[in-house]
């Protein structure tokens, strides 16, 4: 059975760029969608993408059947680099212009998609979105290595320099993969000026929306604008099949919608009665139009998002909040608190709902739970940037300190933080006599289990310290504990993870043998408790052993980075120096004349010169590159 | 069992389907997760299905947050950010509310008991990064800028 597929897309120069770079496809006749981002300046980066774009349309269509979709999405992408690099070989003016392109090619429900450089590609199955692209970036590459953090990818200052593209050499390195459609998918290509100024989250719930397909476009390209704009944003949408809507989904944002819009009121008054207008994050505004502004857009996105089955509106609004009072340098605590007041005063509302229509109550609320969670990610996200903001100015101080100090005897990075290992609170007394005979008698059983471990002694061992753990009051027990298991152990595979396995294997054989032993249920609850916090103080022990281990390396991973830092930077200046001198030396080949003769055109005004000398007609390196 | 209410038990019996469909999705729950080989993933998953679960159990909010603590130190090694583990742990939770959705469409006691600990979950993450970030604003507001 075929699908009934469906593409829309646009395109839009951004909120910075004066033009757009960027090019696409989308036709449906021949199933054929692409966006093209254009690179090079001087107003080459656009005619590299629309030429690779007519370039692989025609092929597309001139060979479409005569090759399987695979080799001819394929070889349409190296016809169209040769053209591309063919261009910027004869003109000046456009020598190291490309383009990258990611291009679906859909047969029946099978889609083929390929792509070169830093465009991608998504696809959105069963409400999950899932990337089928990998960039073809430096950055990328060092991640995929090893060499530098996922999350410092992201702030690399090479992050958008492409390791391939099309027009660089006449031929192009080509990723594709092919899947088969279900019904219902959706595919999304874009250009990195979408996903650079659109969180994935916003992406996420755009693309899972129940909107059409068009209007889906419209909103990815201006949650990028809304996110800065600082590039072109092109967005192609493919739909499979018409999506099939949950009933519960259909009724949210029909008669949902509706029942939550009718009591819009009804929240503002709860949340005065909550005192959201006496939160600090509204100091400066009187209390009504505190009231307006913060509860009343509340209600109002997340009256949006129940119309459109998504939670974006209500993330959108918290980041928002949280940015602008996290900017300004506020604290967590009056943002944490006047999220809890909104989510009291929606409680409210559903309170009331719930006896009027308690089917529809219930919708609403699983909803709301659903768009709060997006909340904290959303104020999760703009704390952790915070944070490294921070953090990155502390380093930068301690690094201009330490050139200052001819000797340093306290580095920064000599005493690092282990952060985020909080010791968890001790229970502060013994077990009680039925608990102890309790997890006495799971230790037994739990020792008398084969053990999911290949190392036997280690997890009998794991277990009684566990036990030993569970059954103390002391705090330092468990650093002791772990300093006995650690050991001295090689931070690898073979030395680190059988003691990860056996807290693993130990911690399950003992929550199985908790629940196997006769005994009250109550109890049994206690017994969970001490055993799960008995775990998590060990695991956390050894994990900071383990952090403790790794900082040696760290510091030399580190100093390794900054030598790094300062060959690219020689790299970058060697590289300006030689596009000074092509600048300078610039030459071109004259058809007119036999293979081989070159003459210098000068930079303003082309003269024919005599031919040079016979050890200078051969191209300098430099005009070889 | 007695006095725990029932969506505990059909979390416990729908965990088998809830980490199947966590080994299908797991390319989409975080780029770091794609790279775990499916054993890999299946132990981190397991992890955090068991936190839930003793969550789900005991309501032990001090103990959930040990957890917590120790994923987000343990994802910290790895070099990922707190931002990061905070969207693992709610990508997981969510599959496991898409899972029970799926399973007991009319009865959304278990999917809002979920969604309920997600929130916490992704609370209890933003209070360790605003501990954090407070301690390193002290640092930057310290005489020399330091410590």
């Amino acid at each position: 059975m075929t699908l009934a597929i469906a593409g829309y897309g646009d395109s839009h120069v951004g909120a910075v760029r004066d033009t757009n770079e960027d090019a696409l496809i989308v036709d449906g006749k021949w199933g054929l969608y692409a966006v093209l981002d254009g690179m090079g300046g001087a107003s080459a980066g656009d005619v590299a993408s629309t030429k690779a774009r007519d370039v692989i349309h025609e092929y597309v269509r001139a060979r479409r059947g005569a090759l399987a979709p695979r080799q001819l999405l394929e070889a349409a992408i190296n016809a169209a680099s040769a053209a591309v690099h063919g261009e910027a070989q004869r003109r000046r003016d456009r020598r190291g212009m490309g383009t990258t392109v990611v291009a679906c090619l859909i047969d029946g429900r099978r889609a083929t998609i390929a792509h070169v450089g830093d465009s991608r590609a998504y696809l959105l199955r069963d409400g999950r979105l899932h990337r089928l692209t990998n960039d073809h970036t430096i950055v990328a590459e060092l991640v995929a290595r090893g060499a530098i953090k996922p999350e410092e990818a992201d702030r690399h200052a090479y992050k958008n320099v492409l390791s391939r593209n099309l027009g660089a050499k006449a031929t192009a390195a080509v990723d594709v993969n092919e899947l088969e459609l279900a019904p219902g998918d959706r595919l999304m290509l874009c250009s990195d000026g979408l996903y650079g100024y659109a969180s994935s989250e916003a992406l996420h719930q755009l693309i899972a929306s129940t909107d059409a397909g068009a209007d889906v476009v419209r909103d990815l390209i201006e949650a990028a604008l809304r996110g800065g704009g600082g590039d072109n944003v092109t967005a192609i949408l493919i739909d499979a099949g018409a999506q099939a809507v949950p009933r519960a989904t259909v009724v949210l944002q029909t008669s949902g919608a509706g029942a939550w819009w009718a009591r819009r009121e009804r929240l503002l008054a709860a949340a005065r009665a909550y005192g959201v207008h006496r939160s600090p994050l509204c100091a400066m505004l009187p209390p009504d139009d505190a009231i307006a502004l913060v509860a009343g857009n509340f209600a109002d996105a997340v009256y949006h998002d129940l119309e459109k089955g998504t939670s974006v509106n209500v993330w959108t609004f918290v980041e928002n909040l949280a940015a602008g009072w996290l900017g300004r340098g506020g604290a967590w605590p009056p943002l944490r608190d006047l999220l809890d007041g909104l989510a009291r005063s929606a409680d409210a509302v559903i309170r009331e709902l719930r006896a009027e229509d308690a089917a529809l109550a219930g919708l609403i609320e699983g909803a709301l739970a659903r768009a709060m969670v997006n909340a904290e990610t959303a104020a999760g996200g703009v704390l952790a940037l915070r944070l490294r903001a921070v953090e990155a100015e502390l380093v930068r101080r301690d690094a201009e300190r330490s050139r200052a100090q001819a000797e340093v005897t306290s580095k920064f990075i000599d005493q690092p933080t282990v952060p985020f290992m909080r010791a968890v609170e001790a229970p502060p007394e013994p077990p009680a006599p039925d608990v102890a005979q309790l997890l006495e008698g799971a230790r037994r059983r739990a020792l008398g289990r084969p053990a999911a471990t290949q190392d036997r002694a280690l997890f009998a061992r794991t277990v009684e310290h566990i036990h030993r753990i569970a059954t103390s009051s002391s705090e330092a027990e468990a650093a002791v504990i772990a300093r006995e298991l650690f050991d001295v152990r090689s931070l690898d595979e073979a030395g680190v993870t059988p003691l990860y396995d056996a807290l693993d294997a130990a911690r399950a054989a003992h929550v199985d043998a908790v629940r196997a032993v006769p005994g009250a249920m109550a109890g049994k609850v206690a017994a969970l408790r001490r055993l799960a916090a008995a775990y998590q103080r060990l695991s956390s022990a050894i994990t900071g052993l383990v952090v403790e281990a790794v900082a040696p390396s760290a510091e030399a991973l580190r100093t390794a980075a900054a030598a790094t830092a300062e060959l690219r930077a020689q790299v970058a200046k060697n590289e300006q120096r030689v596009a000074d001198l092509e600048r300078k030396f610039a030459t071109i080949i004259d058809d007119d004349l036999p293979a081989g003769m070159r003459f210098d055109l000068g930079l303003d005004k082309p003269r024919r010169a005599e031919p040079p000398p016979l050890p200078r007609r051969r191209p300098s390196k430099e005009t070889q590159r | 069992m007695s006095g725990v209410p029932a969506y505990v038990a059909a979390f416990e019996e729908l965990r088998p389907a809830i980490t199947t469909r966590l080994a299908e999705v797991r390319a989409s729950l975080d780029h770091a997760i794609a790279r775990l080989t499916p054993d890999q993933a299946r132990a981190l998953c397991d992890a955090v299905l068991h936190a839930l679960s003793t969550l789900l159990v005991t309501g032990d909010h001090t103990l959930h947050r040990g957890f917590v603590h120790s994923f987000v130190a343990l994802r910290s090694a790895e070099g990922l950010g707190p931002d990061h583990a905070q969207r693992l742990l709610v990508a997981i939770t969510d599959v496991a509310a898409g899972v029970a959705k799926a399973r007991t469409p009319t009865d959304g006691t278990l999917a809002l008991a979920l969604h309920h600990a997600a929130r916490l979950t992704a609370r209890m993450v933003n209070d360790t990064i605003a501990d954090e970030l407070a301690r390193r604003n002290g640092q930057l507001a310290a005489p020399g800028g330091l410590r």
